[in-house]
């Protein structure tokens, strides 16, 4: 019995996961969380469309290097842009080599012979950390380089991104490179770092010497005198043996080697971040002026030319892509639930029969609610090797424990005694008392325990976007990644419509239970 | 025939008994009241003979048979039980309360609901008006009419009366207790009835057994209990009564 459960489940998961089936002629490109990542995810998976008879299929918007590293080592993916830095200090662990060309050509040679993974020839421009500050600061006390900080460095505020925060090459070898530390420091995300600096909330960030905002917020960059930012030349890792399967890749890719500087990745950067513009539309135009245009490639509902549009018009626009990704969010909900569900009530069941299980399930339950939801997710695709959903719903189904076996237990304890002795004394066995007797006055409790677990899931799963599971949290880390409110609040306002939704929903299956 | 034999129990292994050494019997069509205070052990001796306490010594047979060589689910369906604090499950129904043991037992639901239609006409319920009522429509007396019903719903041989009519008021009991004499005449069970009210005892019983600190004091029909009480606690017992009476002659 226990066995078919697991069977059962595991099947659900592998149903719910469309990155589980093998299909030999797709072809998968990530990307990681920000703008630039997103362009150049598209900017391979336009050249390869075009060049290629691939089905590609894109895995954008993952929470960081590792997440994109690990998904490429176990063919989650087959190819995504990498920073020769971030491969050479994050993923090999190496020492920093400030010569860009050495610094490829030993990341490359490490992942060959580490990962088989092939470091195809790099893009064209450096998108180094550059550390910025306000120009009107600058100016008045005359900060042209790193260095010029020190003096009153006790006094800033530092507004850097969690990895610049833990990067051998960000906050902590700064500090001791220039021998100086900030006042205070706060972990800000990438999409909310710039705003944060023009608004006067930090005094310093961590740009990325690539930003389009740099120059649309009145920001500088402050010279790195004694060189200690390393390189971060851009280039498309792919799986040698995808490059092997597919010969054409290579062929296409190349022609993307040397032919973007820092100033056009800037202005790329600048027409999403800035002028709002899809990073599609963005890429296409850089493809066409190099190649010609051709038909307009397949339109993924990301053309909507920014501009000052309300949020109203902007899901009118893209009212397809909405109900996609609500559609999304509502299987990852229900799939999330129904494990929930399966695996909590006769958890809350067995810890209200065995006295000596309760304190152990209750704290396991509580927890793992107090793991907080990003780690959660790092950490349960870590342990599947798998992006999507089977980790994602993982998660939610972890999260949504705690209430259905509490409320179970609950439930079932509330029963009066005189009721349970009743069922006893006429001879019921224990699985009777359960079925006619104890569940259904508990009902109503258990069910409550369901809605809340319900909203407390449809909250959680708008997180399920940083390890490819979809859903509206793909709007909301869009919208924070370019920080375009509109965008957040296409995927924010249907999660909390849905969260009403589905309370109110279940309240009368609630009232229906508790009849008469 | 029900037959306790050196009946004990004690709850802390030992240290103290709620009930010491009770032997007794009660034969066929028999009306046995067990008498005394609360905390004498005439609940506990009660629930032993259905097994819902296991007792720490002696034997209970049932018609010459040990209760510990039939299977427990079996014996309790097979013994009508009405409590003390009526018990009726809350989200059932009343008919649904009367059909639970024959539902237990597999009858058919057309069977189940003629059943419970004659019984709830039995403890003079109109089907029509109650069967369908939730508990907490029905007031205390007519819960536990529903609460007699569902003893007898699969015809048990014995029934067990946990104090049933302890939470009703006086006027609700008395009438119970009229209902159930006639009860008992028309269904001829062998019922053991456990009560604190000597009145309620002298008007049921065949025999009283009065209780007390888990003893059986003296057991026999009532006249010879009142006439010739064998301790000093049955003595007293039943001239507190007969005080309490002669005041209500004496104000009348």
């Amino acid at each position: 019995m226990r066995q078919r459960l697991i069977v059962i489940l595991a099947a659900l998961c592998a149903f719910a996961s469309p990155t589980l089936a093998q299909r030999t002629d797709t072809f998968r490109i990530g990307s990681k969380n920000f703008t630039e990542q997103e362009i150049l995810g598209e900017l391979v998976a336009q050249l390869l469309e075009r060049g290629t008879d691939l089905n590609i299929e894109r895995q954008f918007g993952l929470g960081g290097s590792d997440i994109c590293h690990a998904a490429l080592l176990n063919g989650e993916l087959d190819c995504y842009v990498e920073y020769t830095g971030t491969g050479l200090l994050n993923i090999l662990k190496r020492e920093v080599i400030g010569n860009a060309d050495r610094a490829y050509r030993t990341v490359a040679a490490g992942y060959r012979r580490q990962f088989d993974l092939e470091w195809l020839p790099p893009i064209g421009f450096n998108n180094t950390y550059a550390i910025a500050v306000r120009a009107d600061d600058a100016q008045a006390h005359g900060w042209k380089t790193i260095s010029d900080l020190a003096a009153v460095a006790d006094e800033l505020r530092g507004g850097f991104t969690a990895e610049f925060m833990e990067r051998p090459d960000g906050y902590p070898g700064l500090a001791e490179k220039y021998d100086f530390t900030l006042g205070r420091t706060v972990d800000l995300d990438p999409g909310l770092m710039y705003d944060a600096l023009a608004d006067g909330q930090v005094d310093v960030i961590c740009a990325f010497a690539t930003d389009g905002r740099i120059a649309e917020y009145r920001l500088v960059v402050l010279e790195d005198d004694r060189a200690f930012f390393p390189p971060y030349d851009a280039a498309p890792v792919v799986r040698s043996e995808s490059l092997a399967a597919h010969p054409r890749v290579r062929e296409v890719l190349a022609s993307l080697a040397g032919t973007i500087n820092d100033d056009d990745m800037r202005q790329m950067n600048y027409a999403v971040d800035v002028l709002k513009r899809s990073p599609a539309e963005v890429a296409r135009e850089w493809i066409d002026s190099r190649l010609g245009p051709t038909v307009a490639p397949e339109d993924r509902n990301e053309n909507a030319a920014g501009d000052e549009r309300g949020v109203i018009a902007l899901a009118i626009e893209r009212r397809g892509e909405v109900t996609r990704k609500v559609g999304e969010h509502l299987v990852l909900t229900f799939l999330g639930m129904v494990i929930a569900i399966l695996i909590g009530v006769p958890l809350g069941i067995f810890i209200h029969r065995k006295a000596a299980a309760r304190g152990a399930v209750l704290a396991f339950t509580e927890i793992v609610q107090t793991i907080p939801s990003l780690a959660m997710l790092a950490f349960l695709f870590a342990l599947y090797g798998l992006l999507g959903t089977a980790p994602a719903v993982s998660a939610l189904v972890l999260y949504a424990l705690l209430p259905i076996v509490l409320n179970t237990y609950t439930g079932l304890r509330e029963v009066p005694r005189q009721v349970v002795e009743a069922a006893n004394g006429l001879g019921m066995s224990s699985a009777q008392r359960l079925r006619l007797v104890e569940l259904p006055l508990a009902a109503p409790v258990i069910i409550a325990g369901i809605r809340a677990a319900t909203v407390l899931t449809v909250g959680i799963a708008t997180l399920s976007t940083y390890i490819g599971a979809g859903g509206l949290g793909d709007f909301i880390a869009r919208g924070l990644a370019r920080n375009d409110s509109r965008l957040t609040l296409l995927g924010a306002v249907p999660a909390a419509v849905m969260a009403v939704v589905l309370s109110l929903l279940i309240r009368l299956v609630e009232r229906t239970v508790r009849r008469g | 025939m029900i037959r306790l034999d050196h009946l004990t129990k004690s709850f802390d292994g030992a240290k103290t008994y709620a009930v010491r050494d009770v032997s007794l019997e009660v034969g066929e069509g028999e009306t046995l009241v067990l008498l005394g205070a609360s905390g004498c052990g005439k609940t506990t001796t009660l629930k032993m003979i259905n097994r819902l306490f296991e007792p720490t010594g002696g034997r209970i047979e049932l018609d010459g048979q040990d209760v510990f060589n039939v299977d427990v689910l079996e014996l309790r369906r097979s013994i009508g039980y009405v409590f003390q604090n009526i018990g009726l499950f809350p989200h059932m129904t009343a008919a649904e309360n009367v059909e639970i043991v024959p539902r237990l037992i597999g009858w058919s639901p057309e069977k189940r609901r003629t059943r419970s239609t004659e019984l709830l006409n039995l403890v003079g319920l109109d089907p029509q008006a109650f069967a369908d009522r939730l508990p907490r429509h029905l007031s205390g007396g007519q819960q536990q009419r529903v609460g007699i019903a569902r003893a007898l719903a699969a015809d048990p041989k014995y029934l067990l009366m946990d104090e049933p009519f302890g939470a009703l008021d006086a006027v609700t009991r008395d009438q119970l207790q009229r209902e159930l004499l006639d009860l008992r005449e028309a269904l001829d069970k062998t019922i053991v009835f456990v009560t604190h009210d000597l009145f309620e005892a002298l008007r049921l019983a065949d025999r009283i057994g009065v209780m007390n600190n888990g003893r059986l004091e003296q057991i026999g029909e009532p006249k010879e209990l009142l006439n010739r009480p064998a301790t000093p606690f049955v003595a007293d017992l039943f001239e507190h009564a007969r005080r309490q009476a002669e005041l209500i002659g004496a104000a009348s």
